[in-house]
């Protein structure tokens, strides 16, 4: 009676409560359900069951693309970097790589050959992305600085240093007849040095030409375990300008200086017929340098083998090409196209020849020598 | 007195409200996840190694006589030609279509063309394999892979020597986009049973197009994609991407290169596997979430494109809309479609 009693006194208010619970519970339900955030909880909790088919596979590689299903089931890291920076969609892309691009055209100069290989110039290329697409790359520089060489080493190293593959991982390769001239240059990290004695020839042409031989031999040796690209350089010379992962492909020559605007047949290619790097008059794309080539390791073991090969023969026959390798060269990147080509930004000689305003940066420059001091024994 | 138990009953309520809420977030994530979606299988190709063809290394060019390039031109150029990752964009005049000949013909390559003819659109395939045989990659082996739910329908069209055709049954669905973004799974099995031992590459493309002119190594590449005909001269915010968040075909507003078509996409056989495997699982993704991507799988394939950029990019003129008019700054369209009644093919 007592509980009768005292539901009659305040039924009213009671029911009137409930009724207040009620609503506010619906009130929250409500109001919960608009909050984005929320709401993305319900959509990925019904997808946390196919995720967890997929998880349970070895392929959790696989799973990381799927990072919409869920942001806390799946490969977290994919994300992490992306919570900074706003509307880059989430998804298995790495930051840079979805990046949009800003590159202004070039229309005055060639940017293809008739082969699709890219011509790199300043300005058409976006550095962000291919930083990003060779971002796992181990890249050799190989430098050859035989006797009186080794002075410009503490030059072009730290140059090097400064401007080449900067972000990336980098072997310096000196071969040399004397170790223990190589300066200790400070470097920067995942950087560093292999210095590989080789011998001397008493002839400057014969230490020219034999540089082939020598990459072709560390090719298989060394570099084909250690780096993905290898990137010959002559010593003499510095590094003025960024140079990067644009270069990289599996096959690269850059066009010479002196000859980028000549017709073929200015070009000094070897002209007789009997020596192996022959090119007829009405052949010829471009005049490659010799001092700066590439690739990946098995096509510059390909390019320096049969180079060698090719000056072996010439020797045998008593014939020395005009220009040494870089006709021998020629001669191979004629018949075996390279993929990339670099403009002569990436070789230069500021004293010999005067910059035109196609040419933006000059990214890799003669360093001023005494030739009859610099090539005596 | 009233108002004051009104008081405290409406601070009780909401406590309360707040309390059970919170403890529901929580509670939430511990209960055990019941649904499991049954189209969701967890296929054994996840787990499958492919023995490709090996790689073929280039041989040296042929002597053959070509004019030297010019490095120093001066020609308008009203198409761009790389892209700023230094992928070529092949069109007429960017290319020497001999000196190709003579990189690729000594390589004896098979590329392989997948179609797919279900339903209405087997209708289209006679003159397709017509049009295929007078100027896809004359010269060269060819493996026409016609995937179809009606084998007999598919006419006997007289191929040249090298070239072939391979008939392979699907299973038809009732929708039609449910037909469209089967064909990633169907090409990506396809290369896993098959396609990876008989070519080197392998292009994908849709039926109710005609090749109006020649079609060569020009398009061989790693990774091949052609730009939509429809978006090609606008900016990127109006690409009909799929815009919402949900969808892993999602793309952000800024983002995007260029609006890549569905009809045609390829490469190295390898690289295509890898494609469309990676956008099987972004759709299987989605029909988990139950969503379809705003162009089903092109919507996919353009997202899959910013994240893996292709290496060669094939301009509107190998991928063309007859009911465009053929602006200047195309020279030759290749491969363009064939006027058609959507609505009597769809139903």
């Amino acid at each position: 009676m007592e509980l009768r009693d005292f539901w009659g006194k305040s039924s009213k208010s009671w029911l009137f409560l409930i009724l207040l619970f009620i609503a506010s519970f619906g009130f929250y339900s409500n109001v919960f359900n608009w909050i984005p955030r929320w709401r993305q909880r319900e959509v990925s909790q019904s997808a946390q069951g196919g995720s967890k088919c997929l998880l349970d596979r070895r392929t959790v590689g696989e799973c990381a693309e799927l990072t919409r299903l869920s942001p806390s089931s799946c490969e977290a890291h994919h994300l992490q970097g992306q919570r900074e920076s706003p509307p880059l969609s989430e998804g298995d892309c790495y930051p840079d790589t979805c990046r949009v691009p800003r590159v202004p055209r070039r229309v005055d100069v060639l940017l293809m050959t008739p082969w699709f290989a890219p011509i790199i110039w300043d300005g058409t290329y976006d550095s962000a992305i291919l930083d990003a697409q060779f971002r796992n790359t181990t890249i050799g520089l190989t430098v050859f600085a035989i006797k009186k060489y080794v002075v410009f080493l503490k030059l072009f190293l730290e140059t090097a240093e400064k401007y080449f593959m900067v972000g990336h991982r980098v072997i310096y390769y000196i071969l040399t007849d004397r170790p223990a001239d190589v300066p200790q240059i400070p470097l920067q990290e995942g950087r560093r040095v292999v210095i590989l004695k080789v011998r001397n020839y008493t002839r400057w042409q014969d230490v020219s030409l034999h540089r082939m031989e020598m990459i072709s031999n560390f090719s298989q040796q060394r570099f084909l375990h250690e780096v993905d690209y290898l990137v010959s350089a002559d010593v003499d010379m510095k590094f003025s300008d960024h140079v990067g992962v644009e270069i990289l492909s599996s096959l690269f020559g850059t066009l010479h200086p002196g000859f980028y605007a000549s017709d073929r047949q200015r070009f000094t290619y070897e002209r007789r017929p009997l020596s192996q790097a022959y090119i007829p008059e009405d052949e010829g794309d471009f005049y490659y340098a010799g001092g700066f080539f590439g690739g990946s390791v098995a096509e510059v073991y390909r390019l320096t083998t049969a180079c060698h090969q090719a000056m072996v023969v010439d020797k045998a026959n008593g014939i020395e090409a005009v220009w040494h390798e870089e006709s021998h060269l020629n001669k191979y990147l004629l018949y075996h196209k390279p993929t990339k080509v670099l403009s002569p930004e990436y070789v230069w000689d500021e004293r010999m020849l005067r910059k035109p305003p196609y040419l933006r940066r000059l990214r890799y420059v003669a360093v001023p020598k005494n030739h009859a001091q610099i090539r005596s024994r | 007195m009233r108002r004051h138990r009104l008081a405290i009953g409406l601070g009780v309520c909401l406590l309360v409200g707040t309390v059970l809420c919170t403890l529901w977030v929580y509670v939430e994530d511990w209960l055990p996840v019941s649904y499991v979606p049954y189209y969701l299988p967890c296929p054994e190709i996840f787990n499958m190694k492919l023995q490709y063809k090996g790689e073929k290394l280039f041989q040296p060019v042929a002597q053959s006589r070509y004019p030297q390039p010019k490095l120093l031109e001066q020609r308008p150029t009203e198409l761009l030609t790389l892209t700023p990752w230094l992928a070529p964009i092949v069109s007429e005049g960017t290319f020497n279509a001999e000196l190709l000949q003579h990189i690729y013909q000594p390589l004896n390559l098979t590329i392989g063309l997948t179609v797919f003819a279900v339903g209405k659109y087997t209708h289209f395939v006679q003159h397709f394999l017509e049009s295929a045989e007078r100027f896809f990659m004359h010269g060269y082996r060819v493996c026409y892979y016609v995937f179809t739910d009606d084998p007999t329908a598919i006419p006997q069209v007289p191929l040249g020597p090298g070239r072939r055709l391979g008939i392979i049954p699907i299973q038809r669905h009732s929708r039609w986009e449910e037909i469209s973004t089967r064909r990633m799974e169907i090409i990506s099995q396809h290369i896993a049973k098959r396609a990876h031992r008989e070519v080197d590459y392998l292009f994908c493309v849709d039926v109710d197009m005609v090749f109006r002119n020649p079609w060569g190594p020009e398009t061989l590449g790693d990774l091949v994609a052609a730009i939509h005909p429809g978006y090609y001269a606008v900016p990127r915010q109006q690409f009909p991407y799929e815009r919402r968040h949900v969808s892993t075909a999602f793309v952000a507003d800024g983002e995007g290169d260029f609006y890549y078509g569905g009809a045609v996409f390829g490469g190295r056989v390898a690289n295509v596997y890898e494609f469309t495997r990676g956008c099987h699982m972004a759709i299987l993704a989605d029909k988990a979430n139950g969503i379809m991507a705003a162009w089903q799988e092109e919507s996919h394939l353009n997202r899959r494109f910013i994240s893996h950029k292709p290496s060669k990019v094939l301009s509107p003129e190998y991928l063309w809309d007859d009911r465009k008019r053929q602006p200047p700054s195309l020279k030759l369209i290749r491969f363009s479609t064939l006027d058609k009644d959507t609505s009597w093919l769809r139903s």
